[in-house]
Parts: structure tokens; C-alpha cells; sequence
């Protein structure tokens, strides 16, 4: 017995696999704890998963087939086609996740407040955990109560109010019929027909009609009190003909809400003279950095439209008056001519000519800094004025004396780099009643200032829309990399460079291999402009949209596209 | 004594060497169950990584492309798919995100888009065909416009094997979003 008896103190075989037996079972159960927790995780993720994209799904729906929710009259339709979107939306994630959507526990509810616009979607499932059963007993918090007896999520949604600015060009061009070759426009016109006649004889309306009527709808798809819209209109400079509601002393910023009946009597527009997109662009962000909006948290949305790459018209000097404005009036229709004075405003002491300097209209509040890293080293005058100045006079002009500017690279008064063609002087045999055609210098400083600027916007949180309308240039494409001047002629009349480039539109640059005579290349860059590529690779790209048609009837889809993609963006 | 008396008996008596045959015997054990357990929690982070990028992906391609026009929507899913996938690789290389975009018109239902590398090494698990979405749910049908983010990231074959077992998954990580 006693031998038998002592073999257990010192027979030690087996002490390991007595050990390892309690290890392994601890271990078995650590990492059982640890798979039924990962699955329980796991099966949260999806479950969160299926409710936010149900609340995104359910609110989204009533912007993307905005066509059938406009149509329901009643709160509790509404609220029922918000609801049911969602549902269905959620349901089908969680089948896709491998959850048993027959499952009686598995709940999902959508509640649409209508009052708030807020799509609440509650889930929730049997789904259990050991450790989350355990919890409660060390953390008495209700979210570990809530796991403890089964999952619940809860995913909320709603829209965020929308800033957008309409920016719209009034060029004469507009009064053409909605597409095709326009006679009503050129000198080929006959006298007695007006584009309105040549639109009727079509059977189509006036390219400003159908803009205005794209507007109209494009604005039934915002809320006349939450979202601020403004409205420019440019030709040879901006207008802005429907500013933001005055300043709430509240918040420092414009009112929220727009009058709709405002917007009414833009069909009534006429159109004249030249395309300068960059007053009307600038003079749309002034709006809004007066009104306290720009600059902000909250985006803004340009959609700047043109039916071309900018243009200039020819000028027309009449007869040098002293003391008196600038006649910036086109007075000699809306075609051709810009008509012009001499300014001259001291005929004794000193002279001062104000000639046709930049189309701008003085915008001081801007940053003058601004951009003034970005431009090259070398000899730029100041500021960007170059007036027209007598030939060889100093006398009181007279009809008979000619007057010339010169045009250099220069600074322009709100700080971008406004780089000239070299060595160019225009004007040099003009007198009182000649006409002159300086487009590409104006084209030039036009194209520049406006992707500058653009590029600014984006960078104080905008988005930048464009729509271009119109025939397709039909120039064989030479865009040199780099260097978007150095075939002046061919890169800046063409309005699909420079509205794509002006929205950032990185799909139409990555086309340019399917469609070279449409697309950028995606490395274009000029001047402290940013390339495409390196813009794909920012924290928030940007990528506005470039969208083209050469009939004024598609409008109506474009701007429609636009508004929900506004829209759905501000979805969160 | 017999030689092999003598020998069984210092097995008996000297236990030296027990310890560690029964240490030999417990050890692949233990570690079996701890890389299960380690391999077990990449592979369920690499799942929640997957579910990551696939409800990204949806969610900003819902918000940015399913709104275009039907000539854009190509190429804004591939600009979304490009940032994604440049993303998602820097975590889990090899990640492929297929994009697809739906559009119900009156009742037919048509595949306007669908983003995915061209040496893509997996397919689509949607068509239009309305059994590869449920029938009970009617998503298909009822909203105008469905786009279905796709998340696949390769795992390794022991990985594999646990995810069958645990998540019947096979070829990949495998996550969809629909929207």
C-alpha cells in the first residue's frame, strides 16, 4: 500500500498533460469568446451597414426619382415612399450579408420625419454574445445592455441646406434657335428676320428660352427656405440680377431661402456683346463672401453656363469726351461692336487715360496675396490696367488721334496672374470712329482668370459645375502639354478645354484617349494650375462636372443632373 | 534483469524527459489553437475592412455618380473605383472594388455602368437578372436608379479555410453594398 501510495508524489508523468488539458480548455474558451465576439461585431457592422445605406437609399430616392416623388400630393404618401425605399434598401443588404431576412427578430424600421426632413432607421436583431451578455456585469452602461439582449442600431440622415450660384452666360449668341447654324447672328442676316422668327420658323425656341426653362425646373427642386441660390448673368461684364437675402444679424451670414419669382424675368433677358464666364464667376463668389457663406464650412455649388469659350467683341472708340464715364454700353446692337470713350479727365493739369482696361469690375475684398506665390519670377506691372493712351501727343485728343495700349503680363487687382502674350500692342492705328478687334487678348486674360479663379473657389470648399452649349470647335486637336498658349488660336476658342478645366471635370480629361477631340489631357497645366492627376490624389478632389450639348433642348436634363447631384451630395 | 526490464524501469523511474515528450505532445495543440485564434481575428478585420470599403465605395458613388447622366457614369465610377481601390491597397494589396449602377426604367431593368480593372480576377455577383438581388424585397423594381459596390481582398488559404468554416466564404473577402 505504502508503495503504492508513494508512487503519486514522486510519479510526476502526466502533471504536463494535466496542465496542458486546463490550458487548452482556457485557451478553447478564450478564443470561443473570441469568435462569438468578432461574429457578434461582425454581424453589427452589417447591420449598421444595412441601416445607414437604407437611410441614404430612402432619402436619395426622393432626388434621384424626384419625377415620381413630386408627384405625390399628400405628407403621408411622401412619407410612405421615403420609408419604403428604405426598407427595401436595408432588407437587401442584409440578405447580401448573409442575415435570414425571414427572421421575425430581425427588425428594421424607417421613420421619415417630415417636419425635420430626418430619415431615422432603427435595426435590430437576436443576434448574441457571450461577452456582450457579460458585459453589463462590469460596464452598466445601456449601449452594453442593449448588446446584451440583442443587436440595435440606429442610422439618421438628412439634408443639408444648399448654396448654389447660377452663372449664366447672356451672350449674344443666346438668342440663336436652340441648335443648329444660326443666321440670325451674322452678318449674314437678313434684316427684316429676328433670331426669334428664325427660331419660330425651326419650330424650336430661342436658346434663351429653353434656358430659362431648364432654370425653372432646376429650381422646383429646391427649397424656396432653406437654400440660398443667387443668380449672374454676364456678357461683357456680370450682372448679378438675383443676389442672397440680406444678412441675418444672427448668424452673420445671408438669410437661408431664395424668391422664387425672382428668377422670373430671366427669360426677358437680352442677350449682347461679349463672353467674359470670369466677371460673371467672380462676381458670383463676391455674393456670397458679402453674404458670409464662401469661405465657410459650407459648400457651395457654381454652375457656371456658356455657349463658348470666352470672347470679346470688337471695340468701336468714339469720340474722346472729357470728364465723363466710360460708355461700357453696346450701343450699336449686339453684335459686333463694344463701344467705347476715351476717358479723358484733366486737360490742364495731368492726363489720365482710361482706356478699355480689364472688364472687371473692382472685387478689393478678395485676398490680394492670394496666388501671388504661384506666379512666375519675372517683370509683371502691378496691376493689370492698360489703358489706351495717345500716339506721340500729349495734347487734348482730338477725332484724329490714334491711340495704342500695350499689354504685358501683370498682377491683375485681385491677385492672379494674368499672363499676356509678350510684346503685343493693339490699338496702335486707332482713332475716334475706327473699330478694332482685340478678342484674343481679352479671350486670353478671360480663360486665365477664370480656371484661376475656379481653382480658388475649390480650395475655399465650391464645387464648380459647367455646361457648355453649342457646336463642338472642329480643330484638330494640338494641345501642347504644359502650355495651353502656345496655340493660342486653337486651345482658347475652345470652350470644351476651357469649361472642362474650369469644372475640374476629371472623367472628360481621362476620355482623351477614346475621344481626343473632346477630352484635356489629364496632365494639363499651366501656370500654378493644378494637373488633373494631382488633383485625383487630394483629400477632397473636387471633380465638378463638364457637361456638353450643342441643343439648348437637353438644358432641361442637364441642369436637372446637376441639382441632384448637388443634392445628393448634401445627403449625410 | 532483462535489458529491456532495465530500460522500461529508469522510464519509469527518471522522468527527465516526460516533461518534455508531454510538452511535444501539448505544444502544436496550444499553438494550433493560438494562430487559429490569431488568423481568426485578421481574417474577421480583413471582413471588416472589406465591409469598409464596400459601403465607401457605395456611398460616394451613390452620391457622385448615380445622378449623372448615363454618358458620364462610366467614367465617375471608375474615377471612384481608381480612388478606392489606390486606398484600399495601401491596407490590403490586391483589393478590387467592382462598381455597378442599375437603372430601372419603367419597370426594365438596365445595367448602365459597371467599373472593374480590366485584369480584374473576379466578377460581379449581381446582374440584371432579378435573382441575383431577392425577389421578396422587389429592390430591383423599386428604385429608379441601384448602385451595387463589390469589395473582393485575397486571403490566404488557411484563412480561407477558417472563413468557410465560420462565414461560408471561399474565393475572397467578399463584401456588397447596394444603394
Amino acid at each position: 500500500m505504502t508503495r503504492r501510495f508513494s508512487r503519486f508524489p514522486h510519479g510526476e508523468q502526466g502533471a504536463v498533460l494535466v496542465m496542458g488539458a486546463f490550458v487548452i480548455a482556457i485557451l478553447l474558451a478564450v478564443a470561443g469568446l473570441a469568435v462569438d465576439s468578432g461574429r457578434f461585431y461582425h454581424a453589427r457592422l452589417q447591420l449598421q451597414k444595412a441601416a445607414d445605406a437604407g437611410a441614404l437609399s430612402g432619402l436619395g430616392a426622393t432626388v434621384i426619382d424626384f419625377d415620381t416623388f413630386s408627384t405625390l400630393a399628400t405628407v403621408a404618401e411622401r412619407k410612405q415612399f421615403i420609408e419604403t425605399k428604405a426598407l427595401r434598401a436595408a432588407t437587401e443588404n442584409l440578405r447580401v450579408a448573409g442575415f435570414d431576412i425571414s427572421d421575425p427578430k430581425l427588425e428594421i424600421t424607417p421613420t421619415y420625419n417630415f417636419s425635420t426632413g430626418t430619415l431615422r432607421v432603427d435595426a435590430s436583431s437576436s443576434q448574441k454574445s457571450l461577452l456582450a451578455l457579460a458585459a453589463p456585469m462590469f460596464l452598466l452602461n445601456t449601449d452594453s445592455l442593449m448588446e446584451s439582449t440583442g443587436l440595435s442600431v440606429v442610422a439618421e440622415v438628412n439634408r443639408k441646406p444648399a448654396n448654389i450660384s447660377l452663372v449664366l452666360d447672356v451672350s449674344s449668341s443666346m438668342e440663336c434657335p436652340s441648335f443648329g447654324s444660326c443666321r440670325c447672328n451674322t452678318a449674314l442676316r437678313d434684316p427684316s428676320e429676328s433670331c426669334a422668327e428664325e427660331a419660330a420658323l425651326l419650330g424650336v425656341n430661342q436658346k434663351i428660352t429653353d434656358l430659362s426653362q431648364a432654370l425653372y425646373q432646376f429650381l422646383d427642386l429646391f427649397d424656396t427656405v432653406e437654400d440660398r441660390i443667387n443668380m449672374v448673368s454676364f456678357a461683357l461684364i456680370a450682372d448679378l440680377r438675383v443676389p442672397l437675402r440680406p444678412i441675418d444679424p444672427l448668424t452673420g451670414k445671408a438669410h437661408r431661402g431664395f424668391d422664387r419669382a425672382a428668377f422670373n424675368n430671366f427669360s426677358s433677358v437680352s442677350p449682347g456683346s461679349s463672353t467674359n464666364p470670369s466677371d460673371g464667376l467672380m462676381t458670383a463668389y463676391q455674393d456670397f463672401l458679402d453674404s458670409g457663406v464662401a469661405n465657410g464650412p459650407e459648400e457651395v455649388s457654381y454652375i457656371l453656363f456658356s455657349d463658348g469659350a470666352p470672347t470679346a467683341a470688337r471695340f468701336l472708340i468714339s469720340s474722346p469726351k472729357s470728364g465723363m464715364e466710360a460708355n461700357t454700353s453696346s450701343t450699336l446692337g449686339s453684335h459686333d461692336y463694344h463701344h467705347y470713350s476715351i476717358v479723358w479727365q484733366d486737360s490742364t493739369v495731368s492726363r489720365t487715360w482710361v482706356g478699355p482696361s480689364l472688364f472687371f469690375k473692382e472685387h478689393h475684398t478678395l485676398d490680394p496675396k492670394y496666388n501671388s506665390a504661384k506666379a512666375p519670377v519675372g517683370n509683371y506691372t502691378p496691376s493689370c490696367h492698360h489703358p489706351l493712351v495717345p500716339v506721340g501727343s500729349t495734347e487734348a485728343p482730338s477725332d484724329d488721334t490714334k491711340f495704342e495700349a500695350v499689354f504685358t503680363d501683370c498682377i491683375n487687382n485681385f491677385g492672379f496672374h494674368m499672363p499676356m502674350t509678350p510684346g503685343k500692342i493693339y490699338g496702335d492705328d486707332m482713332k475716334s470712329g475706327t473699330s478694332k478687334d482685340f478678342s484674343n487678348h481679352w479671350r486670353e486674360q478671360y480663360f486665365n482668370n477664370t480656371i484661376q479663379l475656379s481653382d480658388f473657389l475649390r480650395e475655399k470648399n465650391a464645387m464648380v459645375y459647367t455646361i457648355g452649349l453649342g457646336q463642338q470647335q472642329n480643330i484638330a486637336a494640338d494641345i501642347s502639354r504644359g502650355d495651353p498658349y502656345q496655340g493660342i488660336n486653337s486651345v482658347l476658342h475652345r470652350k470644351d478645354i476651357f469649361l472642362s478645366r474650369a469644372a475640374s471635370d476629371y472623367i472628360e480629361a481621362h476620355d482623351e484617349l477614346s475621344r481626343p477631340y473632346l477630352g484635356v489631357h489629364p496632365e494639363f497645366s499651366y501656370n500654378g494650375y493644378k494637373s488633373y492627376e494631382a488633383l485625383k490624389y487630394s483629400s477632397n478632389p473636387k471633380f465638378g462636372r463638364y457637361f456638353a450639348t450643342p441643343n439648348s433642348q437637353e438644358l432641361t436634363g442637364i441642369f436637372k443632373s446637376i441639382a441632384q447631384k448637388v443634392l445628393l451630395r448634401l445627403t449625410k | 534483469m532483462k535489458p529491456t526490464k532495465k530500460n522500461f524501469s529508469i522510464l519509469r523511474t527518471q522522468e527527465s524527459g516526460a516533461v518534455l515528450l508531454e510538452f511535444t505532445l501539448i505544444l502544436p495543440v496550444v499553438l494550433m489553437i493560438i494562430f487559429a485564434g490569431i488568423e481568426y481575428t485578421r481574417s474577421l478585420r480583413g471582413l471588416q475592412f472589406t465591409t469598409t470599403i464596400s459601403r465607401e465605395s457605395a456611398s460616394i458613388a451613390f452620391r457622385e455618380c448615380s445622378a449623372d447622366l448615363p454618358a458620364k457614369i462610366s467614367g465617375c465610377l471608375d474615377l471612384v473605383r481608381d480612388r478606392m481601390e489606390d486606398f484600399a491597397s495601401e491596407v490590403e494589396p490586391g483589393t478590387e472594388v467592382i462598381l455597378s449602377l442599375y437603372e430601372n426604367s419603367s419597370g426594365t431593368v438596365s445595367k448602365l455602368a459597371e467599373s472593374k480593372r480590366v485584369d480584374s480576377n473576379y466578377t460581379s455577383r449581381f446582374s440584371e437578372d432579378s435573382e441575383s438581388f431577392t425577389g421578396a424585397s422587389e429592390i430591383l423594381t423599386s428604385h429608379k436608379r441601384l448602385v451595387v459596390a463589390e469589395t473582393f481582398v485575397p486571403i490566404s488559404r488557411l484563412v480561407k479555410e477558417i472563413l468557410k468554416f465560420d462565414f461560408g466564404l471561399s474565393e475572397a473577402l467578399y463584401d456588397a453594398t447596394i444603394l
